[in-house]
């Protein structure tokens, strides 16, 4: 179900934690949110799951104004990231609750109750578990457990905040896929927030980024990423190096050297240039258009190899491709960098 | 390892990080038995000169029973009253900020601080037919001082800061997340708070009324000023102890004092098991 925000506002005391935020949201999208902490994508994702009320803007889920109406009014399912389960119920009446309440009308019987949450929890294989205490799962087993709650009562839309930021690596990755895979099981209106530019990346079909309480840029993780609309969002989406430049001519030249710029040209003059570690090659000394610079520090890490060099005093970050690396590299060395491409902003 | 390889006390596969079993182990079992088991022990002892028969005979006397009735039935209500509204007073000082608060949060630990004699002439000085309090309520038939209502309200005053205190920090370790989720689930407010927060705290409310409760039953200095100590009506057990101490009738005193451990233990130990299934959650 579709969401549209119109100059959404939140303020606490003086502070605007969101700030006039316009948004839409299509039907059966998984959306993320987007930045640091302190930039306002919680209150955003609170806001609508009617956990708070803005001061100034309007929701609408599908068409409807939902921006002062109650949370269970507003058919939204919220997964907590810290699963907020209710510790003194079994895994089988957490999943289970949002169906006994007495606002569900019509009531439901207790056998369709019962096959309703085992679907729900064969859906998060956890169906042999269901008669647990929250206590004696794992947090990731927690996690699903919080997610089929929140799915029982067949919400329009699913809010999940931070939902694997207490997890560990594997179970992180697992649990992502997995949420994908239910995403595109029931195709419910999805949005997650997250601080993890990766994690946005991998499994959004669209990411707004937001900072200071206002959305820097919407767009698929690919657009996003290639084009980043402002020097916050480069430096957010793993911008890499900062480095001096100035534009003429088309490109940005850095400390002599041409290098091609793939975001909207700023006018010319001196302006901010980033260098992603993985749009940084060797090349051979002397050759036209590269830099020279010494090796501070030689890291393997897994297939790639990664360089920290010298840059005229600057520290640049090299991703190599460790197979396809076969000149012997040793910290001290002097060598010559080719710059791929930079995105550069203005200022 | 060489160190501590002369203290084979404990297998090696047993032993824990955590220091201390042993040396805390001893203190524990020599403190309870310098400081609890050793009086109890005389306790008991005490009425055999008598025997078992004697023992019935003190016990099951009329303005003994009475006494007993009075000081566990004035108990149970006054922990009851305690639970409700220490649990009312707990909740405000966790959930909102109001002016005064911290003054309010003070007060709760008075009972705890006064000489109970002295919150017992306060409250009879109150509660007296011709008292700030009593001249109200005596119109209305209702008299407090010298009556079995008189002991509750004494009761009930010293009884406020184990429930206040035990459920607290509870409720401040509750998370508000709890509810909203609840909210989201479409729980209405009632449910939430008896579905979802009363059986969180539940257990904490229980160890607060078993405090409030043991701690009436034994009550003294506060009571015996407005209770008017009639014999069969507002006379209670300790009160009838010390009676009889000054009778010299010391098998009469302890073989009262045996059957209020008895009680007050059969009670402690039920309320401890419906603590321990009111949390049939927590374990691991």
């Amino acid at each position: 179900m579709s969401i549209n925000i119109k100059n959404l506002t939140k303020r606490f005391g003086g502070f605007a934690a969101v700030d006039g935020i316009d948004l839409d949201i299509q039907s059966g999208e998984l959306m993320a949110l987007l930045g640091p902490s302190g930039s306002g994508k919680t209150t955003l994702l609170r806001m609508i799951g009617g956990l708070d009320f803005a001061d100034e803007g309007t929701l609408l889920i599908e068409g409807e104004d939902a921006t002062v109406s109650e949370p269970h009014a507003r058919r939204v399912g919220f997964v907590f990231q810290h699963y907020a389960l209710f510790r003194h119920m079994s895994v089988f009446e957490n999943v289970a609750f949002g169906l006994r309440v007495s606002r569900r009308k019509p009531k439901i019987s207790d056998a369709d109750i019962r096959t309703r949450v085992m679907n729900l929890l064969e859906l998060v294989q956890l169906a042999p578990l269901s008669g647990r205490y929250p206590n004696q799962l794992s947090g990731g087993q927690r996690q699903r457990v919080a997610l089929a709650r929140a799915l029982a009562t067949e919400p329009r839309v699913l809010l999940l905040d931070e939902p694997f930021g207490a997890l560990d690596a594997k179970v992180r990755k697992e649990l992502r896929r997995w949420l994908r895979d239910i995403h595109k099981g029931m195709g419910v209106t999805t949005v997650f927030v997250t601080h993890d530019q990766e994690e946005a990346l991998e499994l959004a079909d669209r990411v707004a980024i937001l900072n200071k309480g206002r959305i820097e840029q919407v767009g698929t993780p690919a657009e996003v990423y290639d084009n980043p609309a402002s020097a916050f969002v480069c430096d957010f989406l793993g911008g890499g190096t900062r480095l001096d430049c100035v534009v003429a001519d088309g490109a940005a030249v850095i400390a002599g050297a041409r290098v091609p710029v793939v975001n909207q040209l700023p006018p010319p003059g001196p302006a901010t240039a980033y260098i992603r570690a993985h749009d940084i090659d060797l090349a051979e000394a002397g050759e036209a258009g590269t830099l020279s610079a010494t090796i501070r520090l030689i890291q393997p890490v897994g297939p790639q190899l990664r360089l920290d060099l010298n840059l005229d005093g600057k520290v640049v970050e090299a991703v190599l491709d460790r197979h396809a690396t076969t000149t012997p590299l040793t910290p001290g060395q002097t060598v010559s960098l080719r710059l791929r491409r930079a995105n550069v902003y203005a200022g | 390892m060489s160190g501590a390889s002369g203290f084979s006390l404990f297998k090696r596969r047993n032993r824990s990080i955590i220091p201390g079993f042993g040396l805390t182990l001893g203190i524990t079992l020599t403190h309870l038995t310098l400081i609890v088991l050793i009086p109890l022990a005389a306790l008991m002892i005490r009425p055999w000169d008598i025997g078992l028969s004697g023992f019935w005979h003190q016990v099951t006397e009329p303005r003994v029973l009475a006494a007993l009735r009075l000081s566990f039935g004035a108990a149970f209500v006054a922990a009851a009253i305690n639970a409700v509204f220490g649990l009312a007073v707990a909740w405000m000082l966790v959930r909102y900020d109001f002016w005064g608060k911290r003054v309010v949060d003070a007060i709760v630990d008075l009972p705890f601080a006064l000489p109970t004699a002295v919150a017992g002439i306060a409250l009879t000085a109150l509660y007296a037919p011709n008292g700030w309090v009593g001249q109200f309520l005596d119109p209305l038939g209702i008299k407090v001082a010298y009556t079995p209502l008189g002991v509750v309200v004494a009761l009930t005053f010293i009884g406020l800061p184990f429930v206040v205190r035990t459920v607290q920090p509870v409720l401040e370790e509750l998370d508000t997340e709890l509810e909203e989720a609840a909210a989201c689930l479409g729980a209405t407010r009632l449910e939430t708070f008896i579905r979802v927060i009363f059986p969180v705290i539940f257990p904490a409310l229980l160890t607060g009324f078993a405090l409030a409760l043991a701690r009436a039953v034994g009550e003294y200095g506060s009571v015996i000023f407005i209770a008017g100590n009639m014999p069969m009506v507002s006379e209670i057990a300790p009160l009838l102890i010390v009676i009889k101490l000054e009778q010299f009738n010391y098998a009469g005193a302890a073989s009262v004092g045996i059957a209020m451990l008895i009680l007050s233990f059969i009670m402690l130990l039920v309320i401890n098991l419906l603590q321990r299934w009111s949390r049939r959650w927590a374990g691991v």
